[in-house]
């Protein structure tokens, strides 16, 4: 079932409200719900915010920046292919490809083998080709940001329901706080927590 | 999003009238803080240059802490060295000599300079070549003989990811409540710390 956005933050004002909260501007909420919203996307790596987005890869350089080399905003890289099917493998740590090849930083090869992350902004590539090539990068994308009840009202969030139930919880856990409603909050977080964890489970990791 | 976005959903957040200075130095707390973190969201990579019989060599500005430092070891093979970070007793226990050693270095350590400053040990012997720009970039082809690249978690004012933004904004509010002030509330500085770890479990940090 899809969920709007307007809708979605009365209901979150509603809860707050529930709470005994102060009122709370409606626009201010949904600002609120956005930024909740990309911060679940990121935890929750969801398969329907993948973008794909060309890397263009530089002679023999193995580190890049994706925010810059993309020119997107990526919340976190899922996967790296050659060409259409050939996926590399993810190393765990720079020390993994240290490990697994003593000439690793300036290693060349014949195909991309493997890509390490490097916080969530750089990322490594092993070995490097002497040639600039392309690889193709899929990311998990930033939901939109929404601003006013005017202009967002009646746009479909783009997550799963129980996705937006995360990002509902912690945009409440955020109004419960800012309410001083700080044992409620308490409460709130640990049933949040065991909500996450039951809806990464339940969503297909890639 | 940039600093003073972050500082105004701080007070946003807060309710009460907060000092905007101590909200800025907050700020810059808690992304050192973030930055000395495993798994540092925000990161880059530079050239070091090495300067033969130099040992200190100068972090960028917005570095908070160093996450790797690589160098060539050979240039004919390519083989390259993870310097493994070192404390002085460490270094003790390795060589007794070891603020005279030259050569290729083995190991960096931060302890005993200012810190905005790391010290490679041994000293490097050869300085590195010139960086001759042809694609741009100083890593790849173009990487100089005898340098080094640091990778290093970054502190910066503006470009802050829009899904970090409230787990900052939290842990400076839990910063700004817990000192002594005419606003301060332990509870809700403790509660801050609580909402900020949701939020850094469920945004994956």
């Amino acid at each position: 079932m899809t969920r709007y956005v307007g809708p979605t933050t009365e209901q979150l004002l509603r809860r707050a409200y529930e709470h005994g909260g102060i009122s709370t501007d409606f626009d201010w909420a949904l600002k609120l719900l956005s930024r909740c919203q990309r911060t679940a996307a990121g935890g929750l790596k969801l398969n329907r915010l993948f973008g794909r987005g060309n890397l263009t890869t530089i002679a023999q350089q193995p580190v890049y920046n994706i925010r810059k080399a993309l020119a997107v905003e990526p919340i976190d890289v899922i996967a790296i292919k050659a060409g259409t099917t050939r996926l590399l493998q993810k190393a765990s740590s720079l020390e993994e490809l240290s490990a697994y090849d003593p000439a690793w930083f300036r290693a060349t090869g014949s195909r991309v083998e493997f890509w390490c992350p490097i916080g969530r902004e750089l990322i490594f590539l092993y070995p490097t080709l002497t040639y600039n090539d392309s690889l193709m990068v899929v990311y998990t994308g930033m939901p939109d940001e929404y601003t006013t009840r005017v202009e967002h009202y009646n746009t479909a969030m783009p997550l799963q329901d129980e996705a937006v139930d995360v990002a509902l919880g912690l945009a409440e856990l955020i109004l419960l706080l800012r309410n001083r409603s700080l044992k409620s909050a308490e409460t709130r977080a640990t049933s949040l927590i065991k909500q996450f964890q039951k809806v990464k489970g339940l969503i297909d990791e890639p | 999003m940039n600093r003073e976005e972050i500082i105004d959903l701080s007070k946003e957040l807060a309710r009460v009238v907060l000092d905007e200075d101590t909200l800025d130095q907050y700020y810059e707390d808690v992304l050192n803080e973030i930055g000395m973190e495993k798994n540092a969201p925000l990161t880059d990579v530079v050239l070091v240059d090495l300067v033969a019989d130099n040992f200190d060599y100068l972090l960028p500005s917005d570095a908070v802490d160093i996450i790797a430092l690589i160098s060539i070891v050979d240039i004919v093979s390519k083989t390259c060295r993870q310097l493994t970070p070192s404390t002085s007793a460490a270094l003790e226990a390795y060589d007794s000599d070891w603020r005279s050693l030259q050569g290729n270095p083995y190991f960096f350590t931060r302890e005993e300079r200012n810190d905005r400053y790391y010290r490679l040990v041994p000293e490097p012997e050869f300085s590195s070549s010139a960086f001759i720009p042809t694609t741009g970039t100083p890593f790849g082809i173009n990487m100089p003989d005898n340098s080094c690249a640091l990778i290093y978690s970054v502190r910066r004012d503006t470009d802050i990811p829009d899904w970090l933004a409230l787990h900052i904004s939290l842990r400076m509010l839990a910063k700004e409540f817990d000192r002594p002030s005419d606003h301060q509330d332990k509870d809700f500085a403790q509660a801050c710390v609580g909402v900020a770890n949701v939020f850094s479990i469920i945004g994956g940090l």
